[in-house]
């Protein structure tokens, strides 16, 4: 802050920042527009200092020692309709069930999650390290919305208008919990066609955990993200009762007065370039979607058996970057579906939502 | 005094829910608009850094741009969901729910 080689302003040195609030407030407007400037300054650097420090906080919370791979270790809270993470305890690893639907569900679908992913990929946990699964319930008043913050995966009870709680569909509960394993694996960038990406591999896994819980096949599957979550005063698409999104028809999720249409698109050609949503990590997920649809219906059988090995495959892939986007995503899928001889149905599954890797480098 | 809120982000994108509100305390009854003018002042909005939000870690998290235009300033800030400042979470009650009414009066 006072390395400035020309010119060394009193207020660029170790003002503290309740002096610099203070000037922000009661200043002139040239001292105003100064303070602020560098309070925003302090805030980046505190902010990126404070990064390595949760890390570290986040690993030391971890008692490996402790853990038995295959053996899950659920902790659910409560907020209490604050919005204060991470709540109060209500139930932890091996207690009965409390009663209360927003905390049972939410220790279920995590409990089904971690045993997807243990039984089909051996994979403990988000970090395969056994790693503890900590959720929240009743988080906010009339939340309508669940997610991941880097350690907790948080729920909220809906706002009864238009959502329901949002613990009510598995493959929410699922989806969150594998934001942890794709932040573990590759960390992609959480905006524009990486972060759709992100979006898409929650996903799905989200609805391959669905599906296993249900020993459903690709064709008996749905599907549908979220089909639980909106009221009965949503109205669907196509005549079909509304769900969040659709990976087998991109799009059709929902057409309703006050939610609006379905965003999502179905093929490169119709990809939305927009500011809103990261760069449409939940609009153009749409199309990664479909291609993974497409290549279950393609390879047969239960979705989770081939083309959710090869999508799994590609997130542990150290070929897989953050930046990563769609063309370099499909080119990795391919080349992984060779060793499960389902190069052709994979490429072509690409290829109908207009993404032709010209060949994989390598 | 001008109030601009816009939410962002969460587990899907609905185009109908992601429309910015517009408040102009003029146009509120004078309760409402006091009361607007006192949260706006107890989240000492004018004081903190606009710096936008970042995305290092997590996902599918809910943000909110508010922009406030009083006399001969105006400035914006961003939080989240899990913004602790009580002062901020008041404001964002108040404009979350004003939204929602707004909304069905539609």
């Amino acid at each position: 802050m006072c390395t400035l080689k020309h010119h060394r302003h009193s207020i660029y040195c170790i003002l503290p920042p309740y002096i610099l609030k203070a000037i922000a407030e009661n200043g002139n407007q040239a001292q105003r527009s100064k303070a602020l400037q560098i309070l925003s300054c302090d805030f980046t650097f505190r902010s990126l200092r404070l990064g390595p420090r949760l890390s570290s906080d986040i690993s030391k919370k971890r008692p490996t020692a402790f853990l038995v791979a295959g053996a899950k270790q659920r902790t659910i809270n409560t907020a209490n309709n604050t919005q204060t993470l991470p709540g109060t305890v209500v139930r932890a690893e091996g207690s009965p069930a409390s009663g209360d639907p927003a905390v049972d569900e939410a220790y279920d679908g995590l409990g089904a999650t971690y045993d997807f992913f243990w039984q089909v990929f051996n994979r403990n946990s988000i970090d395969d390290e056994g790693m503890p699964l900590n959720g929240t319930v009743h988080f906010g008043q009339d939340y309508a919305n669940a997610f991941w913050d880097g350690q907790y995966m948080v729920f909220g009870d809906g706002d009864g208008e238009l959502f329901n709680r949002f613990t009510l569909s598995l493959d929410v509960i699922a989806h969150e919990l594998t934001h942890g394993v794709t932040e573990d694996e590759t960390q992609l960038l959480y905006s524009n066609q990486s972060g759709a990406l992100n979006e898409s591999l929650s996903d799905v896994f989200g609805s391959l955990v669905k599906q296993y819980t249900l020993k459903q096949t690709a064709a008996e599957a749905d599907w549908l993200i979220g089909a639980a979550l909106f009221t009965g005063k949503v109205q669907g698409g196509n005549g079909n009762p509304a769900a969040i999104r659709s990976m087998k028809e991109p799009g059709t999720a929902y057409n309703d007065p006050i939610l609006g249409k379905d965003p999502q698109p179905n093929h490169m050609r119709d990809f939305v370039n927009t500011f809103e949503d990261n760069g449409g990590v939940h609009i153009n997920s749409g199309i990664p979607n479909r291609a993974f649809y497409l290549a279950a219906m393609h390879l047969g059988g239960y979705a989770w058996e081939k083309a959710g090995r090869i999508w799994y495959e590609t997130l542990l892939d150290s070929r897989l970057k953050p930046n990563a986007k769609f063309l370099r995503f499909a080119e990795l899928t391919i080349d992984n579906a060779k060793r499960f001889n389902a190069e052709a149905e994979v490429t072509d599954a690409w290829a109908q939502v207009g993404l032709v890797p010209l060949a994989v480098s390598i | 005094m001008k109030v601009y809120f816009k939410p962002e982000g969460g587990f899907g994108f609905f185009p109908g829910l992601n429309k910015p509100l517009e408040l102009n305390s003029e146009d509120l009854p004078e309760d409402e608009a006091s009361h607007l003018k006192n949260l706006i002042k107890e989240a000492q909005l004018f004081e903190l850094s606009n710096q936008p939000l970042g995305t290092t870690h997590g996902a599918d998290q809910k943000k909110y741009t508010i922009r406030v235009e009083d006399q001969d300033r105006q400035h914006w800030i961003q939080i989240m969901d899990t913004e602790r400042d009580p002062g901020l979470q008041n404001l964002l009650a108040y404009l979350s729910q004003k939204q929602k009414e707004i909304r069905k009066m539609k």
